[in-house]
């Protein structure tokens, strides 16, 4: 970089061209310079940023980023000031009147900012790439001390959350904060709940259209919840459900239940397995060749074996319980989804 | 010296914008649109000038020509890794300077593989760099020089309104002189004229 390039000077095709092979991180960086470069930014490009914008939180710091269904492009973090390494020389930026001392995550290239108040950081960087991209917040990863995002996202926009990744398995929700999540976090696309439920934690309302919901702590799941959910993914770690629970669950899906479903696992301690198939031996087809399920949201199941039973209009479910006591259900074909 | 046949032997002559000129192939001239549009079937009848774009840039842009004569059809930028050797030489010879005059050259000359793989490069060229980084590098003013600049511009515009002030006024004491009568004008200015002659016989 010996000669200046004075980007802004160059005509406007090769000018949208070259916005338009910019990363994410790197037009944040030159719209971050000046009024016009922003302008120039926000007016020529074209192409659609590839991935969701999604914003975390650890309980350290803040990020905002573009995710795609298999990588990350982060753009922004926000750290307090109080957290700014002594030993780095920052620059500043001016954003809304302020001087913000901002510096390079040397090996992803995207900028850390330093706030006195990183929430307010975090708002105002969210206001400005929103803005940048004219795009909507798509997913959050929140923890116990954030649940507060959810409200805050969905009072700063009119589209829903596709996806709510609630972090830290070692926290302990209130019933208030879990039934929050539940009810409130209206992700259509994927849920995941990391952290406990209070004990004795019961769900008594009707599960919304879900996509994909994942819980690390899914023992206060009742099979009255599964029977409600309509989801293509359903993931309990952990479960009280037993054998005649799955059972129950094959008979709905048999009759039409659940008619989205294409992949169940819940872990199931319970030796019964037998009364899995009560009243259904007769359908039931030992399959021993070796299968490979991929599901639509990124995890690959291997089938050693497996139990098929085939629905009235011809759909087959494979039921396979595992060693570990994970009982799992696909149902074939693997169905195609489109991710972003 | 330069004809509109299509073979790939004929030559032409390009004119610089020092008034130099150069052979280029009639297959490299073909892959810009605009040489395409104004010159393949009219031909020319003497050196084609491209006089907004010095030597060294146009026999870079058709340096690159030449080389993608045979090059299948464009269908967007290759990945880095794909590029050729050559590829990778021709584009680390340059510096930003001659990217941007590439980039200007090739886009008038309407060749879209080079004008895209520049782009490409320019856009990589950007990856990793810091706000203060950019602003050196696209050449923008800082925060400071645009308040300082600011400042300038303030002051530029107070003297002015100062200046603007006084003509106003000088004009409002000539208007004040042009009222006034005749007799009292001539009185006026023969009474500044014998303190001048005072003045000077004194000395």
């Amino acid at each position: 970089m010996t000669s200046p390039l004075p980007l802004l000077s160059i005509p406007y095709v090769p000018l949208n061209k070259i916005i338009d092979f910019m990363e994410p991180s790197s037009l944040v960086s030159i719209s971050l310079c000046s009024q016009k470069s922003r302008s120039v930014i926000k007016t020529h490009r074209k192409i659609p940023i590839d991935g969701r914008l999604h914003i975390s939180y650890n309980d350290k710091r803040f990020r905002i980023s573009f995710n795609t269904f298999l990588k990350q492009f982060p753009v922004l973090g926000v750290f307090n000031l109080s957290k700014m390494p002594s030993s780095v020389r920052e620059e500043c930026i001016k954003l809304n009147g302020k001087q913000v001392p901002v510096r390079l995550n040397s090996q992803r290239g995207f900028l850390l900012t330093y706030w006195e108040e990183e929430v307010e950081g975090l708002k105002t960087l969210t206001d400005f790439i929103t803005s940048l991209f004219s795009v909507d917040v798509l997913e959050i990863t929140f923890t116990k001390k954030s649940i507060w995002m959810i409200d805050w996202v969905n009072s700063r926009q009119l589209t829903p959350i596709a996806t709510a990744f609630c972090k830290h398995g070692k926290d302990i929700l209130t019933e208030e904060e879990m039934l929050h999540i539940l009810k409130e976090c209206p992700a259509s696309l994927e849920t995941v709940i990391y952290p406990s439920p209070p004990p004795n934690f019961q769900f008594r309302e009707n599960f919304r259209k879900i996509d994909c919901l994942i819980l690390s702590h899914g023992l206060w799941v009742t099979i009255e919840n599964l029977l409600n959910m309509d989801g293509i993914e359903i993931l309990l770690k952990t479960s009280n459900l037993s054998c005649i629970d799955i059972n129950m669950l094959l008979k709905h899906w048999l009759s039409g239940g659940c008619p989205r479903l294409k992949y169940f696992m819940a872990n199931v301690n319970d030796e019964g397995f037998d009364s899995i198939f009560t009243d259904l031996w007769d359908d039931v087809v030992i399959v021993e060749d070796f299968r490979q399920y991929r599901s639509p949201f990124g995890c690959v199941e291997h089938l050693n074996y497996g139990y098929d039973l085939q629905r009235a209009d011809g759909v087959t479910a494979t039921v396979c319980h595992q060693e570990n006591g994970d009982m799992i259900i696909v149902v074939w074909p693997e169905s195609v989804y489109e991710h972003v | 010296m330069t004809s509109p046949a299509s073979s790939s032997e004929v030559k032409y002559l390009i004119e610089s914008s020092e008034g130099n000129t150069f052979d280029v192939s009639g297959a490299a001239l073909r892959q810009s649109n605009t040489f395409n549009a104004m010159f393949l079937n009219i031909g020319a009848d003497g050196p084609i000038p491209f006089t907004d774009y010095n030597e060294a840039t146009l026999k870079k842009v058709f340096e690159y020509c030449e080389h993608s004569v045979n090059e299948e059809n464009y269908s967007g930028p290759k990945h880095q890794d794909d590029l050729s050797k050559w590829d990778l030489n021709f584009f680390n010879e340059m510096d930003q300077k001659m990217f941007i005059d590439v980039i200007n050259a090739s886009n008038f000359l309407d060749i879209e593989r080079l004008t895209s793989y520049c782009c490409e490069r320019i856009a990589r060229m950007l990856r990793g760099k810091n706000t203060q980084e950019m602003i050196k590098v696209i050449t923008l003013p800082t925060a400071e020089e645009l308040e300082a600049k600011q400042k300038v511009e303030e002051k530029k515009a107070a003297a002015a309104k100062k200046v603007a002030e006084k003509a106003a006024e000088t004009a409002e004491k000539t208007e004040t002189l042009e009222e006034l009568p005749v007799q009292q004008l001539v009185q006026t200015t023969r009474n500044k004229l014998t303190r001048k002659y005072l003045s000077f016989s004194n000395e």
